[in-house]
């Protein structure tokens, strides 16, 4: 076994790759120079790769290939990452997004502020300045995963998470940040909404950005939402 | 899919989809892979039609589903025990059947099961697809759902020379699970057993029901939740089809091919594959049990489910195949030469 890897298998059609050394973004930086690995052998056997902070779970046939091989494969492709560099996703795509911060469609803006110690308006000029790092798909389908509003700061979910929140919703919660592709059950705290459409099941891809890419925010009125509604991200993209 | 035979027609339906195997590469974009929840049944049933490869079929979950074909078909329905009649008169699962142009096929009475799959000669087409399949995802809100009046082409661009069939097609039991019997679910062990130390075998002392709760995401299971010792948080990861989780509540959620694919909480087991297909057809009220079992068990199960379809495609491929009858522009395309 590669030094700071584990590789363990997860039922009979998948296998769990978890880079256990160094802190927390060497280790997503090793997710991600596998995943562009394998990207890169495009391995049959192998049905997808869902990847996140620290591990992959790669999906595969068990008709197709035997868990020993698939593992050796694997160590293989752990070993070579120093060589394989994100190279196969390019460049980081930076992705502009409209956001109607507060009122209705951004409920919890309030108490967010209230927890970063600033006011409503502070907080929409300290949310908007920042670019935000996608670390992972999350869900619902395909959503953002991106790290907090400021390092190390958590933000607590609400302790009744509700039934419903809508589609493009700007969520914090814990040290991580999150945009709702669809509609969702969510315990998030809400601070705003977008009116672009991130996924479409139309479009290939089924989404604009990825793991690696950036998003960052700008306010919008009540007037302008008409104006960028059903946008698609690649509309956005800087 | 541009060329295709005939039409089928929706003329009763209430909770009805059209189904492929799914899209498996969802996973490396966040995307479920959803697909027929008994892919077992689903691959059988394509195999019975003579289909070379799997295409659409018809899943019909507890409800009745009659269809009427404009065409004389090939159809074939499997997995759960269900009434089957083509034009009033009964038929049977698990052996392909024609349906005369004009007639209707119907599957009710669903028992024993939750899931019954109408697969016909060429697949059923005309859906959209995403990412290569016309599965339904909930999440997304993608799919087609049947309703009465729904059409579909159906069929591969040939026809079939049915006229002087008079002797029934071979009935094909699928073959019994040498290692499970019924109700029982194999078990591989969870990532989290760890944080559950010897309470993880719980798992394995007693019956669990299935409660209402279940559907493409996952099902619940009430029986005994083993307690869990250490209360850390855990990095959301994502997590295969087929994981028990243990969310703190008073059920065990098995995630199945709808699921969300990151989640935080602990799993203490993971049901095999085959097992799966099993689960998927347990009824609310149903018991079920889980027995471990090894890696090498569950690929075995596998690769029997894989010799069965193969063995009866080849089977039914045989006997279908000279039936084909080349339409007049088929003849053309392929330049007037006879078969």
């Amino acid at each position: 076994m590669h030094g700071g890897v584990e590789i363990t298998s997860q039922g009979d059609a998948a296998v769990r790759v978890r880079f256990t050394e160094g802190d927390s973004e060497e280790r997503w930086n090793g997710v991600r120079r596998l995943v562009a690995c394998l990207q890169e052998l495009r391995l049959p056997a192998i049905s997808g790769v869902a990847a996140t902070y620290d591990s992959a779970l790669v999906e595969f046939d068990s008709l197709s290939i035997r868990l020993e091989d698939l593992e050796s494969v694997l160590e293989y492709a752990v070993t070579r990452d120093g060589r394989t560099a994100a190279t196969t996703d390019g460049e980081p795509r930076r992705f502009s997004v409209p956001v109607r911060y507060g009122g209705e469609l951004g409920p919890d803006l309030g108490l967010v502020a209230q927890h970063f110690g600033e006011s409503e308006d502070d907080l929409i000029g300290l949310h908007s300045a920042n670019w935000y790092l996608v670390r992972c798909f999350g869900a619902p389908a395909a959503s953002p995963m991106m790290d907090g509003l400021r390092d190390g700061v958590s933000v607590p979910r609400r302790s009744d998470p509700r039934v419903r929140v809508p589609e493009g919703s700007v969520a914090v919660a814990g040290v991580q940040s999150l945009i709702y592709s669809v509609s969702a059950p969510a315990g998030w705290q809400l601070i705003g909404r977008t009116p672009a459409r991130l996924v479409s099941t139309r479009h290939d891809p089924v989404c604009a950005y990825r793991p690696g890419d950036f998003v960052s925010y700008f306010p919008i009125n009540d007037g302008e939402w008409a104006k960028y509604e059903g946008l698609s991200m690649e509309d956005f993209r800087v | 899919m541009s060329r295709t035979s005939g039409t089928a027609t929706v003329v009763e339906a209430t909770f009805a989809v059209l189904q492929d195997a799914g899209r498996p590469e969802g996973a490396s974009w966040g995307i479920a892979a959803n697909g027929a929840l008994d892919q077992f049944a689903y691959h059988y049933g394509n195999a019975l039609v003579g289909n070379p490869t799997s295409l659409p079929s018809l899943e019909a979950t507890m409800t009745d589903l009659v269809v009427r074909f404009d065409e004389d078909s090939v159809v074939a329905v499997t997995g759960a025990r269900a009434e089957v009649t083509v034009g009033g008169l009964s038929a049977r699962t698990h052996q392909a059947v024609v349906v005369p142009a004009g007639w209707e096929l119907a599957v009710r009475d669903i028992r024993d099961g939750m899931r019954s799959y109408v697969s016909v000669f060429g697949g059923f087409h005309g859906a959209d697809a995403f990412l290569g399949s016309v599965s339904p995802d909930r999440t997304l809100g993608f799919g087609l759902d049947l309703v009465p009046g729904t059409t579909l082409s159906c069929g591969d661009g040939d026809r079939l020379d049915l006229s002087g069939r008079q002797y029934a097609f071979p009935e094909c039991a699928p073959p019994r699970n040498p290692l499970l019997a019924e109700g029982e679910l194999g078990v591989l062990p969870g990532e989290s057993r760890d944080l559950f130390e010897d309470r993880a075998g719980e798992l394995f002392e007693g019956d669990y029901v299935m409660t209402d709760k279940t559907d493409a995401v996952g099902a619940r299971l009430e029986g005994r939740v083993p307690r869990r010792l250490d209360a850390g948080e855990i990095l959301s990861r994502a997590l295969p089809i087929g994981s028990i989780e243990v969310s703190g509540g008073k059920e065990l959620l098995v995630l199945n091919r709808g699921r969300g694919l990151s989640a935080g909480y602990p799993v203490v087991g993971v049901i095999c594959t085959s097992s799966m297909n099993a689960l998927s057809q347990t009824r609310p009220g149903g018991p079920v049990r889980f027995v471990p079992l090894t890696i090498a068990d569950a690929r075995r199960l596998r690769v029997r489910e894989a010799e069965a379809v193969q063995s009866v495609r080849a089977r039914m491929t045989t006997i279908i195949d000279p039936l084909r009858v080349a339409t007049s522009e088929e003849r053309r395309r392929r330049g007037g030469n006879a078969r």
